[in-house]
Parts: C-alpha cells; sequence; structure tokens
C-alpha cells in the first residue's frame, strides 16, 4: 500500500510538466551560467594560476566540478518541489479519503517520505548520467567505476538527507502559492549558499563559516570530491600542494570554521541530520493529517 | 441484524465548540437516511465521525455491527463515503484514480471491477480522461463509483448535489437510488436540499449541533408545515365578508387571501363554494421548506463557493 501511494504522489509529481521544469530551474540556471560566462572566468582564473596547465585538463575539472554542484542541487529541489503534492493533499483536504480507506498514518507518513527520495533519486541519476555524456562530450573523461559508485553513494546520502529535512519543513506551509514561493527563494539562494556561482576562496571568512554551517556547501564538497578527483591529478601532475590549495579554494575539501574535516565526518553528520530529520517530518506530516 | 448504523450520545467538541452535541439515532439496512440542516449544522462532522475520520468525545457508535474507536478498519472496509468536495487526483485520469483507490482496500481484479462499477455508474465513456477535466456532474458518478469501489454495505453522502446544476443533480440522485435498489445500499446523506430528502425512510432534522425533529418526510410535513390555498378574488372586500361570516380563517398577503385547509377535500370544497368569487387561485401542499422553518426558524442558507 505504501508502494500504491508512492507511485501516485509521483505520478502527479511527473504528470505536471511545469512541476518537473521548475525542479529542475535552478541546476538549470547555474549550467546556463557556467556555459554562457562563469565557467570562461573560472577558466581563464585557473590559467592565471596555473599556466602549465592544458586548457583541455582545466575545462574537464571545471565541468566535472560544476555538475557536482548541479548534481547536489537537485537533489535538493527535485525531493523538495515533489513535496509540493502534500502541501497540496493537505490544502485540498485530500487526506479524508486517505483516512476512510484502511490505511495508517504511519503508511501515509512513509508514503510521502518515500516518494520524496526516489524522485529526487530518479531525477539526480538522470542529470547524473547527463553529466558523463556532457564531460565526456567536452573532452573530459568518464568517472571510473570507483569514483562513479562513491559519487552515486554520496548522491543517494543527499537524496536521503534533503527529503528528510524537506518533509520537515513543507508541513509549516499551508497554502501551494506559499510553497511556490518558497521554492524560488531556496532555489535562487542554494546556487550562493553550495558555494557554486562564487569561490570560498572569495568569499569573507564570516560569510563562509556560515554558509558551512548548512548543508549545502558540505554536502556539495563530499559531491565535488570523487568528481573532480581524476580531473585535478590531471590539472596538477604530481604536485601535492597544488592539488591541496585547489580542494581548499574550489570547496572540494570539508571545512568548518577554518578546520579541515575528513568527508568521513560529514557523512556522519548527514546520518545524523537524516534521522533527526525523518522523525521530526514523520512527527509533523502525522500532525496535519486529519 | 436489521441495524446498519446504531449512535448513542455522540458529542464532539472543537475546544470551547460543541459541533455535534449528544446526538442518537438508529438506520434500518438498506434505507435511505437522511440528515438535514444548514451549514454548520454539524452534519459534516457527524460523518467525520461516524466514517472514522475525526475521533469522537463520547457516546457509542456502531456501525455495520462494529464499535466505533474498537474495530475502525473493519469500519472502513464496509462504508463508502462521497465527500462534499471532490478528493481525487485532478493531473490523474479516472481509471489512474479509481486503481489507485481500489489497492488501498488491497482488492484483486481491480480492473473488472472498474469496469463493472464504470458500466454501472456510466463512467465509460470518460475512463480515461483527467478527473481534473469532467464536469462537475461526472466527477460526482466518480466519486460515487471511488466509494463503492470495495463494495461497501453502507454509502455515505455529504451534501452530494451541491453546486451541481439540476440537471446534474437529477442524474446523481438517479444513479444513487437506482445502486440502492439494485445493490440493497444503505444510504446516509446530509443534505441542504429539501426536495432531496423526500425518498428518505426518515429524515433527522439538525441545528445547531442537536437533532430538532425526526420522522418520515410525510410524517414531518404533516406536522410542521400546512397546505396553503391562495385565493384571489374579483372583488376583495366582497369576499372577506363572505370568509368571515362561514368563519373562515385567513390572513391577507399582498393582496391575496392565504386559507390553511385542514386537508386538500376541504380545499375543494371553499373553491367550489367561492368559485363565483374568484379570478384565480393555487393550492400547495406542505414542503420541507415550511419543515425547515417552522424548525429552526431560518430559511435554508445557500452554501457559499464551493470549492473546486
Amino acid at each position: 500500500m505504501i508502494l500504491t501511494l508512492v507511485k501516485r504522489h509521483m505520478r502527479i509529481f511527473f504528470r505536471d510538466r511545469m512541476t518537473v521544469f521548475f525542479a529542475l530551474l535552478s541546476p538549470l540556471i547555474l549550467f546556463l551560467l557556467y556555459t554562457f560566462f562563469l565557467g570562461t572566468q573560472q577558466v581563464q582564473n585557473i590559467q592565471r594560476a596555473l599556466p602549465y596547465a592544458s586548457s583541455a585538463h582545466i575545462h574537464y575539472f571545471v565541468n566535472s566540478w560544476l555538475f557536482a554542484s548541479i548534481i547536489m542541487i537537485t537533489t535538493l529541489t527535485s525531493g523538495l518541489v515533489s513535496l509540493g503534492t502534500f502541501v497540496n493533499d493537505r490544502a485540498s483536504g485530500r487526506f479524508q479519503d486517505f483516512l476512510v480507506a484502511p490505511l495508517s498514518r504511519a503508511q501515509m507518513i512513509c508514503g510521502y517520505l518515500l516518494s520524496a527520495f526516489c524522485t529526487s533519486l530518479l531525477m539526480s541519476t538522470i542529470i547524473f548520467i547527463f553529466s558523463q555524456v556532457y564531460i565526456v562530450l567536452t573532452g573530459g573523461k568518464l568517472l571510473s567505476w570507483q569514483h562513479a559508485a562513491v559519487a552515486y553513494g554520496i548522491v543517494m546520502l543527499l537524496c536521503l538527507t534533503f527529503a528528510a529535512i524537506s518533509s520537515f519543513v513543507v508541513t509549516f506551509i499551508k497554502t501551494y502559492g506559499a510553497f511556490s514561493a518558497f521554492n524560488t527563494i531556496l532555489g535562487t539562494a542554494v546556487g550562493f549558499l553550495a558555494g557554486a556561482y562564487i569561490m570560498a576562496d572569495s568569499l569573507p571568512k564570516s560569510v563562509l563559516d556560515f554558509m558551512n554551517l548548512l548543508p549545502f556547501n558540505q554536502g556539495g564538497a563530499l559531491l565535488r570530491g570523487p568528481f573532480t578527483d581524476q580531473a585535478l591529478q590531471l590539472l596538477a601532475g604530481n604536485r601535492s600542494t597544488v592539488i591541496k590549495d585547489m580542494r581548499r579554494n574550489f570547496s572540494i575539501t570539508p571545512v568548518f570554521a577554518g578546520h579541515i574535516l575528513q568527508p568521513v565526518v560529514i557523512v556522519a553528520v548527514f546520518i545524523v541530520l537524516i534521522v533527526v530529520f525523518t522523525t521530526l517530518g514523520s512527527w509533523r506530516i502525522g500532525k496535519n493529517i486529519k | 441484524m436489521s441495524l446498519a448504523i446504531k449512535v448513542e450520545h455522540l458529542t464532539k467538541r472543537y475546544g470551547s465548540i460543541t459541533a455535534v452535541d449528544d446526538i442518537s439515532f438508529k438506520v434500518e439496512r438498506g434505507s435511505v437516511f437522511a440528515f438535514l440542516g444548514p451549514n454548520g449544522a454539524g452534519k459534516s462532522t457527524t460523518i467525520g465521525c461516524l466514517t472514522a475520520i475525526h475521533r469522537k468525545d463520547s457516546g457509542t457508535v456502531l456501525i455495520n455491527g462494529y464499535e466505533l474507536g474498537q474495530h475502525d478498519d473493519d469500519i472502513r472496509r464496509s462504508i463508502g463515503v462521497v465527500f462534499q468536495n471532490s478528493v481525487l487526483d485532478g493531473p490523474l485520469t479516472v481509471r489512474e484514480n479509481l486503481r489507485i483507490r481500489a489497492a488501498f482496500y488491497g482488492l484483486r481484479d481491480i480492473d473488472k471491477r472498474i469496469r463493472s462499477l464504470a458500466t454501472l455508474i456510466g463512467l465509460t465513456k470518460f475512463l480515461d480522461r483527467r478527473y481534473g477535466t469532467l464536469s462537475g456532474g461526472q466527477r460526482r458518478r466518480v466519486d460515487i463509483a471511488r466509494a463503492l469501489l470495495h463494495e461497501p454495505d453502507i454509502l455515505f453522502l455529504d451534501e452530494p448535489t451541491t453546486g451541481l446544476d439540476p440537471q446534474s443533480r437529477e442524474k446523481v440522485w438517479e444513479t444513487i437510488y437506482s445502486l440502492q435498489a439494485k445493490i440493497g445500499l444503505t444510504v446516509f446523506l446530509t443534505t441542504h436540499y429539501m426536495e432531496e430528502t423526500e425518498n428518505a425512510a426518515m429524515v433527522y432534522v439538525m441545528d445547531g449541533g442537536r437533532i430538532i425533529a425526526h420522522d418520515t418526510p410525510t410524517g414531518l410535513r404533516m406536522h410542521y408545515s400546512h397546505d396553503e390555498l391562495r385565493l384571489v378574488a374579483k372583488d376583495l372586500p366582497v369576499l372577506r365578508r363572505k370568509l368571515d361570516s362561514s368563519h373562515i380563517v385567513y390572513r391577507i398577503m399582498r393582496g391575496t387571501l392565504v386559507i390553511q385547509p385542514g386537508s386538500s377535500q376541504e380545499a375543494l370544497q371553499i373553491l367550489e363554494r367561492y368559485k363565483a368569487d374568484l379570478r384565480d387561485f393555487e393550492f400547495r401542499h406542505g414542503t420541507m421548506d415550511d419543515v425547515f422553518l417552522a424548525l429552526t426558524g431560518q430559511v435554508i442558507r445557500e452554501p457559499a463557493e464551493e470549492r473546486a
């Protein structure tokens, strides 16, 4: 029965082309911005800093880095937008139709959470595949199996984390109009908060510290690791200090309040977030089903 | 067991407001039972309690022999509910909507069930159209099909025709009554349209969370409404003098004499006796509108704008 609910929620989401488009809007904007001017700027900056690096390698690195951010944002926005079904169901009194059927509250809660997770995983997987095609077409290389496996594991972790957080947040939004406004604001802000528009090294320390408190740049950093590893090796050759600096400046190394963190710490924090927000989200959704 | 529903001292409060105030009633199996009352009378809340959507505060409720609060899932399997607002999914087709709901009940042979319901209720033509694109009347019939998917014994209808045009209303009632006759459903309906209670076996009039009267429609009309004979006189003072001398009680409303005869026979006799003095006349039986007016001192309000 949970599967029936998940299918129902997902079908409603994918049936409306505009909703799907809006779920992909922020990733799309980021992609277009890079294609048209941010990308060129980035390439020039790296060229100045590393004059010996080949242009092909720099492009490979920038594209890999960019797609890590795009996929991270997709895991967030698509899960969140798919929970619009919950907001709509509540606003239109549709829960009653579920409540007269022999469905339990727990099944209904699981239905929403799982559908948010499945939707974001499906969308991110599509963008993941697209990223590989794009990178190869623009002269880069496919991710190695090991890197791809780690990256996909992180994508799943991000989908779970953001679906859990979103499930809690949406219960405070009463109308679909407010929900759309919230999505627009978050979609715009997340590009900045994830350090995708502006490099970490060009931001004031206090801003960076604030950004690193939030899960967006940290999630981005986790994913940028496996995505940029191969490109960075090619770009920097054997110069380990260059690799270290690049990883720091491009928010590939997770940092918190000036301290370098091991990725595993971020993973642990995200697992805690998943547990906490799944609990909170379930409690709030359950309270709202009446 | 011949009772489909048995309610004793049901009470439901929202904060300091008592929406349903100590009501009791019984519904015979296979009958049509109507709850009549203005908006805010507590009809929908009562349905909400009986269908295990809202938790009751006190009282005992037996639905199909199952006690509410103890065997809610058994109750859910034996009832179907048509809500005041359309609650199916607009972006999905009728068939998809019905398939999803059928799966909630763990039904087998879902497609076969949908086909037979579609024939029974007349949905075949728009089974693969999106629910959101249907007319109000078509949507209502889909709602009824959804409520009947799992072959319930009792069908609850909460103001099923509100917001529909007269033709669609007629069609919806035709569907409901033919179902009741064909499959022996117990039908529990709420309405604020008087004429829709005329076919019910029992009518309970609700106001302010309480039941203020109950009887058959005929009984209610007999007790709380009167037949009316309206006479338009050729010469009003002349006819008044004649009526006065025969001690016939009347009142004057906008130049028309209004008499409340004890029976249609009595009305005929009056007409016969004074036909030479009449320009025109009108006779009408008491209606459920009169009943409601007499009981609650108010005219039924039209519902606020429907939510789509």
